[in-house]
């Protein structure tokens, strides 16, 4: 469950093009220039009267090493707090896994107002965040620890294809998730897909883009000291409106990711939304 | 007369720099898609000497450029700055003069 949050919001370097706002973009990083991407987000998940509100800021640095490949850490911050319908409440805060990761664009074809290219992306999610927290009850359950504990490897292909007035992309990418203190945390696979369209533009210095994008995201259930937890994981399907004005020097950008088809195991908790609101800027 | 000429010289080299003609070069660059790409475009030409401003036109494509003369805008230099960039130079058009506001731009 923790992971699915993760992964709806936590897989999108920058880049220094208008981009999708839940994914990836295969378009490059200018060499020897980075891009800094902020974003505050809350998501709400309830089932059978337990509910669980997260709280997450994510920062995201990339850096263009070449023409072709750029590489990107991203730093989650997440507060947590759960609401057991027995009435019991646990809370957690603090640091999450920061993830590390390349992108290479092996393939990109240009005309005049279009860009369209393939990429490479891969990279690893590493244990930084706490994944034994205790509170005065115990152990927190896996879906309120902060961290897996182990070294988590991923990667995806992406496509872009962009004009002046619209823009599309999309991504595929699974990661593996390890065992680590007993835990191993199900594996993730995801399709993205984002449509972008230029809503309004002031001259060739501001555009304002309306986005509508997909999120199909499916993680497998927790394995706890080998045992498969029923009640964890499944598949989940987002829709995520969302706008962005972009300027030459930074963007802005807000959105809600809605959960339109949701399977989840046994009483894994399902998802009400997820509302996020973000800056990028170049350096 | 040796005096007068050194003097002629050495007013001649300070005020060579005054005196190098501004020109205007309009780049065709392709992939280029919305205002948050141009930048980085525009950060790079802005690294070479002599570039003095820089403005972008994203439907018709261009950079324009107002540079000193020698500024070496040349085609390998503006296809090896541009590839590095994610874009594709195209072609260039040069003019003397500049009508871009250098000021506001710098």
């Amino acid at each position: 469950m923790r992971k699915i949050l993760l992964m709806v919001s936590l897989l999108f370097p920058a880049a220094a093009q208008a981009a999708p706002q839940t994914f990836n973009t295969a378009l490059p990083l200018a060499k020897g220039q980075g891009v800094v991407r902020q974003q505050f987000s809350i998501g709400e998940f309830e089932s059978g009267g337990t509910e669980r509100t997260e709280l997450s800021s994510l920062s995201v640095i990339g850096y263009g090493l070449s023409k072709d490949l750029a590489v990107f850490g991203v730093i989650p911050y997440s507060d947590r707090e759960l609401n057991w319908a027995n009435g019991t409440d646990r809370d957690t805060s603090g640091l999450g896994d920061i993830r590390a990761l390349a992108r290479y664009t092996f393939w990109q074809k240009r005309g005049k107002g279009q860009n369209m290219a393939l990429a490479a992306i891969g990279g690893v999610e590493l244990p930084t965040g706490e994944n034994e927290e205790r509170d005065a009850l115990g152990l927190l359950p896996p879906i309120m620890q902060l961290g897996s504990g182990s070294f988590d490897p991923f990667a995806g292909l992406l496509a872009s294809y962009s004009t002046l007035k619209w823009q599309a992309h999309a991504q595929v990418l699974g990661q593996d998730n390890r065992e680590a203190d007993g835990v191993e945390r199900g594996n993730m696979v995801r399709f993205d897909t984002s449509y972008q369209h230029r809503l309004y533009n002031k001259g060739s210095d501001a555009y304002l883009y309306g986005l509508i994008e997909s999120n199909l995201i499916h993680v497998d259930e927790v394995e706890i000291n080998g045992t498969e937890n029923p009640n964890a994981g499944g598949t989940r399907l987002f829709l995520s409106p969302a706008v962005q004005y972009v300027t030459q020097d930074w963007i802005l950008e807000g959105g809600v990711q809605i959960p339109i088809a949701q399977n989840m195991n046994g009483t894994a908790l399902e998802n009400d939304y997820i509302a996020s609101v973000g800056f990028r800027f170049n350096f | 007369m040796k005096k007068l000429l050194l003097a002629t010289v050495l007013l001649a080299g300070i005020t060579a720099p005054a005196l190098a003609k501004d020109v205007e070069y309009v780049l065709r660059v392709d992939g280029m898609v919305c205002p948050f790409c141009t930048a980085s475009s525009e950060k790079s030409l802005k690294t070479i000497d002599g570039v003095k401003a820089v403005d972008s036109d994203l439907d018709a494509g261009t950079l324009t450029v107002c540079a000193d003369d020698n500024a070496g805008l040349d085609n390998l230099t503006l296809t090896q700055l541009f590839e590095e960039t994610g874009f594709e130079y195209v072609s260039q058009e040069k003019t003397e003069g500049c009508t871009i506001d250098t000021e506001e731009k710098e």
